[in-house]
């Protein structure tokens, strides 16, 4: 689960040391042709906002958002674990799901518990909407054949040729895959050796790697611009299934491709060993 | 006599992604001068999507560009009887804008400049392949994207707006008009009104979208400044922030959006 820390005009459970307790989701989803469906399980230790949601002044709300379709909406309930369900056809690629208590009106002097100091002796006057904790946001890719775990450089990088005769590579981030532009003289070499197995550890070391690295480096910071694009959401979602959303991205990078870096230089060993063969 | 149907083609993924690179590499550039395409067989895929024999005919306005999109956001609606999943399929916008609306997307949103003047300067080249990307492709394949194709902005437009209340009726079976593109009028009543809504992210959900338009809708002196509609959504998009808004009721929602829209009137 990753969390956004805001600055709110109350103390939020989960921003930070605002307040003491715990909001955890465990949460998983399930695709199927018709729906997909997402399931929750809310773990609250907090005294006041427990009691706000027994009183039915506060609710768990699960926000689902997917930029690919123009879909986003809320789901509310009380109950410590719910599943919810979503039509597939207003699904696609991306799909992030955040997680909050709500207070469902207004309510006057809320003055939880366990505040941070900055909080003590304050109380403050929420209303209708007002977040009261938060739980992070994951995402998923809605897309049955996808498996991150498995996932085709092909399905979120390409390279392509582009308008130069000779300059440096260039890369793309607005499309839905990373789109990495050669010079068309650099381009027609890539289309000469790209499928030579000797020379595939030398592309992923010299091409590929660093384009990647970046697009992690990317996805890892906070409010990118390229949010919403097919390639980000891949990467995410392939990040975490391997574990690797809190490592620096070269690392992260290296284990995506498997070792680039090794198989550049049995590429290149495998090469040299070619041209003194030929010359014996 | 009823019209005969047919099943939709689309390009396949790797024809758009060859038409992409061309693009890119300025090969096919000129091309997107032309009025003609050539479609060869191997690079279409039959749909499910059932269509009418006979496209409709989109408008191509004279003065004001945007002045038909309505007329042409309605007709493209009810025309694609399609889901959001399909909607949001590049390789069906894509077809569409290359061949069946070509003319349409020649004349809203074709380059300009002359070719001669593009095709030896690297930067204008490169932005002029950017807009033809934009408006033909949809770049990034989401929405964002989308929402610059010539033709899928249009359809969503409509599909966004259209009948809210049958789509929703717990939320919104109070506003019930006769017109189910009622919306629709007051999302394209301006090319900002439309920008500025569907740009942020609380734009994708309906019930913050439909009652932002109600409210415009019934406040045409708010609405006839385009600062306001830009400031109410930016006011919106910061209580967004640290109230979850989406999951207000109705009456709820459309005061906070009658209070900021006050405020802002104020100042």
């Amino acid at each position: 689960m990753k969390i956004n820390l805001k600055s709110y005009p109350h103390p939020v459970l989960g921003n930070g040391d605002d307040l003491g307790g715990v909001f955890s989701v465990d949460f998983r989803y399930e695709l199927s042709k018709q729906d997909v469906a997402l399931i929750c399980v809310f773990d609250l230790k907090s005294k006041a906002i427990e009691e706000l949601i027994k009183k039915g002044k506060a609710s768990f709300i699960v926000e689902a958002e997917c930029a690919s379709t123009f879909y986003r909406n809320a789901f509310s309930t009380q109950k410590t674990a719910d599943k919810f369900i979503i039509p597939s056809k207003l699904l696609r690629e991306r799909v992030t799901v955040g997680f909050y208590i709500c207070s469902n009106e207004e309510i006057a002097n809320y003055q939880p518990s366990d505040c941070h100091p900055d909080y003590k002796g304050l109380k403050f006057d929420i209303e209708n909407g007002d977040v009261l904790a938060m739980g992070g946001y994951c995402s998923f890719i809605a897309e049955k054949e996808f498996d991150p775990m498995r996932p085709p450089l092909s399905s979120f990088v390409a390279v392509v040729e582009g308008i130069r005769h000779t300059g440096p590579m260039e890369i793309d981030y607005s499309s839905d895959k990373i789109t990495i532009e050669l010079s068309k003289a650099d381009y027609k070499n890539y289309c000469d050796t790209v499928r030579e197995k000797a020379v595939q550890g030398v592309i992923h070391a010299s091409i590929v790697l660093p384009v990647l690295a970046d697009a992690i480096y990317q996805v890892n910071g906070r409010d990118s611009d390229h949010a919403d694009r097919n390639w980000f959401g891949r990467l995410e979602s392939i990040l975490e299934s391997k574990g690797l959303a809190h490592k620096p991205p070269l690392e992260a990078a290296q284990i995506i491709l498997e070792s680039p870096m090794a198989r550049n230089f049995e590429s290149i060993l495998s090469l040299l060993n070619f041209n003194n063969t030929e010359e014996v | 006599m009823k019209n005969k149907q047919n099943n939709l083609k689309i390009f396949r993924s790797v024809a758009v992604d060859q038409l992409r690179a061309d693009l890119r590499s300025s090969k096919s550039f000129k091309s997107y001068y032309e009025e003609q395409f050539q479609v060869k067989q191997k690079d279409l895929l039959v749909t499910n999507i059932a269509i009418q024999e006979k496209l409709p005919t989109l408008k191509i306005p004279k003065g004001d560009p945007a002045s038909a999109d309505l007329e042409n956001a309605i007709a493209l609606h009810e025309y694609f009887k399609i889901d959001e999943m399909q909607a949001s399929d590049p390789r069906f916008w894509v077809y569409l804008s290359h061949v069946l609306f070509r003319k349409y997307t020649l004349a809203r949103w074709g380059i300009k400049e002359n070719h001669d003047d593009l095709k030896d300067d690297p930067t204008k080249l490169r932005a002029a392949i950017n807009q033809v990307l934009e408006h033909w492709f949809g770049t990034g394949g989401d929405l964002k994207g989308l929402r610059r194709h010539s033709l899928a902005r249009l359809w969503w437009a409509a599909h966004l707006t259209y009948a809210p209340w049958e789509k929703d009726p717990e939320f919104f079976g109070g506003m019930k008009k006769d017109d189910p593109y009622y919306f629709t009028k007051t999302l394209l009543y301006t090319q900002d009104i439309y920008q500025t809504l569907l740009e942020r992210g609380m734009g994708r959900s309906s019930k913050i979208l439909i009652s932002i338009l109600d409210y415009l809708d019934k406040n045409k002196k708010f609405t006839d400044n385009r600062e306001n509609i830009r400031r109410l959504a930016k006011e919106l998009n910061l209580v967004y922030g640290v109230k979850k808004i989406i999951a207000l009721d109705r009456q709820s929602l459309q005061g906070l959006i009658k209070k900021i829209a006050e405020e802002i009137m104020e100042q």
